[in-house]
């Protein structure tokens, strides 16, 4: 194995029977840390574009960016986790070979996917300028396939590439955007920060196939049995990223929605929202080193017991110092993260006046605080539940959030501006509820899943990379 | 009604799939891994009854090993068999359909109807078939028993008050192997009929029991060998119970834990048919005292041994021997219970004081082609692979004459119908000390006595002993003649064929009219 990458050995000596699992987690990461800089990135071009191109311009060139990451996630939702899952089954299984195909397929797939609806879509649209077109197509094809290739990279653990790549690439997307925006207004705007995010994904791409083709191996995959034998996380997948993205939509097709350019609308409550998600960051890093970490050690205990003819009493011990680690990771995790939440709570003002929010958004932006930490509360309850295979409750709490938040946001909306905001926490409340509850139900029954739901005759090929009790 | 598993066929048509006829059997004989599909003594002897009793109709129910397998008979079943089902209980399809939802007062009684087998009582299976599954379909599906919540909760009871010591996943998947038959058993169609009888206990004994108890029909049982313990040697020997998995910390059950744990299931599978069954019936008097001590009520225990019509053996032209010849015979399976690597042994023994000495292993090799690969490798490390002639699957008239002493090494036998061969051959036989084989070969009772031994009796995997035994044949003339004479003389005496074809028939007449 002299040429595979060096994460990639790692994974495999270490015998990862869950490193499924830990995928799925590096994902919800990977996929948070780079949204956050984009933010940044265009929060950046927001700031300087006002003597630059103008507002009108920036309003453009933001609707479009903005669009294409909402539904970009939602239309890659649908494959995300199936093919995070089907990577770690082949993982566990040593079949590197079906890891490079897997990779060219879902690209090939996602891009010309991606290509064809882009194409449909922005033809279809009246009143944009045909630059502004063609490049809308292009970032589209560049955001889902950066969306697909970073599960390759999740599956690598190679998050700091991934981090790397997005600070460079943000960096030249900032800069580019500025110089071209100068010449050719809102499409030199996009074409600049085009340039940037494509210089991501290239380099992200190169990083996977350095990383997987070291060495020529054959292998072949079976990416629509994936999709047959996980249709949950299909589910899971779409109502996840259709939850977070729902209430914006929903802003925006209502009355509160300015028209900007052929479809695309805004809201006041675009940007407060998005700068909600920044609170967040404590809890991402904290939840992935203390799961990585304590509870990782205990989860492998617990089924090292159970599989390697440990008795019933030492099993359940074990389950019963997994739960309790998990609820320390949590207690901690709410230690750090309540703090800042309500301190940017109370800064609420100072910050809305530094990024030039006015009141009501003030108002939005303290209940999209409460919201995220109750959101990344359902989203940690979520990965947990598919640490433990719970593929279905996890399709579930996604589901929850999705129609709690299109509801409530919808109905905020119909009250009038005094309710605006109060959707998103609300929903992720109840999303948080029905994570934690399954949750819950799972450690309760946690010996019975391990032992009893079993099949008596495994599938070999599957079955034994995502059942780690009877492997 | 079953997931899948059963195969039904009508026999005489030959069409799988073909539903039974409408009207019930006479007889349904319940059967584990033997007549049609497998060849043997047992298989012959219920060939050798079906056909006899032509007035009767019969239905077969036949226990397969696993799942999802095609058999071929290997018979060619008379035309009174009207309906042939072949269920298999291992391995296969997953246990797919729910079922019934059963009450916790069901699991309840479940729970409690192992406490009562823990204490030694075995009359409880009616009590529990009433309340869970009072007939086949009814009740809990096999899914529900091997994934449902109320039968874990079962399971994770029985493990804490029997074994908390010892390795759960084993304990589990134990569970799971030795219930996950009895589940699919539960849900079995088995055919109508006036009368059931199975010719073992275990998993056949079993369902005729639930059939016993859910139909009100009378249960035959006839044990050739006693189950129970042929199967416990099988245990002993096998390699895929969990013993090298076994956690060093344990505290409450030794290295066979998991061995005892399935043989006293088939313990268990035995008192609870004894229990259930009508009449009992063994094949000679040592079986029948194991069956009582086992717990089989000695009023229902009944010796009926087994026969053979003399007539076409006694009457093959002998063909004699070259001179300075000697021919050793071993007519049967190649399978490890034959214990054919001692008769290898011996007749090598016996080649050193007789030259002239040849063997022939005139049986199917099929059923266990590594163990018949291994008796052949043996014989070639002895250096008598050249006058050691594996016959395979043969017509055993063409054995008899041409042999001058039938040898049989067997660790476990009932009443082995090639002793009886042989002896209406004319042939002596030594026999190893099992089953019915003493009673055989040195009479049973005074007047069967008088008539003179018709072989020897040896120890067990001893070749030294087996090679003096044929030794004191070979070296004898006189002896072997007497022998050969008292043989003849006992199988027209005692086991003709026609007695006990009788004593079927009339079995099976008053089962009948019991009701």
């Amino acid at each position: 194995m002299a040429g595979i990458g060096f994460r990639l050995k790692r994974l495999i000596v270490e015998e990862s029977a869950s490193g499924w699992l830990r995928a799925h987690l590096y994902g919800a990461v990977l996929s948070a840390g780079p949204w956050l800089l984009s933010i940044c990135t265009l929060a950046s071009l927001a700031l300087l574009s006002r003597e630059l191109i103008g507002d009108a311009a920036h309003a453009r060139f933001q609707a479009v960016v903005v669009y294409t990451y909402t539904f970009s996630l939602i239309t890659t939702g649908a494959a995300h986790m199936v093919v995070t899952r089907e990577l770690a089954d082949e993982l566990y299984l040593g079949r590197l070979g079906a890891l490079v195909v897997a990779y060219r397929i879902t690209i090939a797939a996602t891009a010309l996917g991606h290509l064809a609806l882009g194409a449909l879509v922005y033809a279809l649209m009246p009143g944009l300028d045909p630059i502004l077109r063609v490049f809308g197509v292009m970032l589209l094809v560049v955001v889902s396939c950066t969306w697909m290739v970073m599960i390759f990279l999740g599956a690598a653990q190679d998050y700091a590439s991934v981090v790397a790549a997005f600070f460079v690439g943000n960096a030249v997307s900032l800069l580019a955007a500025l110089g071209l925006g100068r010449v050719l207004g809102s499409a030199g705007y996009l074409g600049g920060f085009l340039v940037g995010q494509a210089g991501i994904l290239f380099v992200l791409c190169a990083r996977v196939e350095r990383e997987f083709t070291a060495e020529r191996l054959p292998g072949t995959v079976d990416l629509g049995r994936a999709f047959r034998r996980y249709p949950e996380l299909i589910a899971a997948g779409v109502f996840y990223n259709a939850a977070i993205a729902v209430d914006r939509i929903v802003f925006w097709a209502a009355s509160t929605g300015r028209p900007i350019v052929g479809w695309f609308h805004a809201s006041i409550y675009d940007a407060p929202i998005f700068l909600c998600y920044l609170s967040v960051v404590p809890s991402l890093a904290i939840f992935l080193v203390s799961v990585e970490t304590d509870f990782y050690d205990r989860y492998r205990e617990y089924y090292g017991v159970a599989t390697k003819h440990g008795t019933l009493r030492q099993v359940l011990e074990a389950k019963r110092a997994m739960t309790e680690c998990l609820r320390d990771s949590l207690r901690r995790l709410l230690v750090v993260q309540a703090p800042v939440t309500l301190l940017a709570m109370a800064l609420a003002p100072w910050i809305a006046s530094g990024v030039g929010l006015d009141r009501l958004q003030i108002a939005i932006l303290r209940c999209g605080l409460v919201g995220a930490l109750l959101h990344v509360l359902a989203l940690f309850g979520g990965i947990v539940l598919l640490y433990f295979d719970r593929r279905r409750a996890a399709a579930e709490v996604a589901f929850v959030f999705l129609v709690a938040n299109a509801l409530f946001t919808i109905a905020t909306v119909w009250v009038g501006p005094r309710a605006y905001g109060l959707g998103y926490p609300l929903a992720a409340l109840l999303g948080c509820a029905w994570a934690y509850h399954r949750l819950e139900q799972t450690l309760d029954d946690l010996e019975y899943l391990t032992f009893a739901a079993q099949p008596m005759n495994p599938e070999p090929a599957a079955v034994e990379s995502s059942q780690p009790a009877t492997a | 009604m079953v997931g899948g598993g059963a195969r039904v066929s009508a026999p005489s048509a030959a069409a799988p799939g073909e539903t039974p006829p409408s009207a019930p059997a006479d007889i349904c004989l319940i059967l584990e891994g033997t007549y049609p599909y497998v060849t043997g003594g047992v298989s012959a002897w219920i060939h050798q009854l079906v056909g006899a009793l032509s007035e009767l109709r019969f239905a077969i129910f036949h226990i397969s090993a696993t799942r999802g397998e095609t058999h071929e008979p290997r018979y060619t079943m008379p035309p009174n068999v009207v309906s042939l089902v072949d269920v298999g209980i291992h391995g296969g399809d997953e246990p797919a359909v729910k079922g019934e939802a059963a009450g916790p007062a069901a699991w309840e009684a479940m729970w409690r109807y192992h406490e009562e087998l823990k204490d030694g009582r075995n009359d409880g299976l009616a009590d529990l078939l009433r309340q869970v599954s009072p007939h086949a379909g009814a009740g809990p599906s096999v899914h529900d028993y091997i994934y449902g919540k109320p039968a874990w909760e079962i399971v994770r009871r029985l493990y804490e008050s029997r074994a908390p010591d010892i390795s759960f996943l084993d304990y589990f998947w134990t569970w799971r192997f030795t219930h996950l038959p009895i589940f699919r058993l539960l849900h079995a169609p088995v055919p109508e009929a006036s009368v059931y009888h199975t010719v073992s206990t275990g998993w056949a004994g079993f369902v005729a029991a639930a059939t016993r108890i859910r139909r009100g029909r009378p249960l035959l049982l006839t044990e050739h060998g006693i189950y129970s313990r042929e199967r416990r040697m099988e245990i002993d020997q096998a390699d895929w119970i969990y013993v090298q998995r076994q956690a060093p910390m344990t505290l409450s059950a030794g290295p066979g834990f998991f061995k005892e744990l399935w043989a006293r299931l088939f313990e268990r599978l035995s008192r609870i048919t004894y229990a259930h069954a009508d009449q009992i019936v063994t094949i000679f008097e040592g079986n029948r005292q194991a069956q009582i001590r086992d717990g089989a009520d000695p009023a229902k225990t009944l010796v009926v041994p087994n026969g053979i019509d003399p007539g076409p053996l006694g009457s093959l032209p002998r063909i004699e021997p070259a001179p300075g010849e000697f021919r050793i015979g071993f007519v049967g399976r190649v399978v490890p219970i034959k214990d054919v690597k001692t008769f290898i042994r011996a007749v090598k023994i016996v080649t050193n004081t007789v030259p002239g000495a040849r063997a022939v292993i005139a049986g199917p090799g099929d059923e266990d082609p590594a163990y018949l690969e291994e008796c052949r490798a043996l014989a070639a490390a002895l250096g008598i692979a050249d006058r050691m002639e594996f016959t395979g699957r043969v017509d055993v008239k063409t054995i008899y004459p041409r042999i001058d002493v039938m040898v049989l090494t067997s660790i476990s036998e009932g009443l082995p119908l090639v002793i009886l061969e042989a002896f209406a051959a004319g042939i002596p036989v030594v026999s190893s000390d099992v089953g019915a084989c003493r009673e055989l070969l040195e009479g049973r009772g005074p007047a069967d006595r008088a008539l003179g031994a018709s072989g020897l009796v040896t120890g067990l995997a001893d070749p030294a002993a087996t090679a003096r035994a044929i030794l004191a044949l070979a070296q004898d003339g006189g002896l072997r003649e007497e022998m050969a004479r008292a043989a003849q003389a006992r199988v027209r005496a005692h086991y003709q064929e026609a007695d006990l074809i009788r004593r079927y028939r009339e079995i099976y007449r008053d089962l009948r009219q019991a009701r």
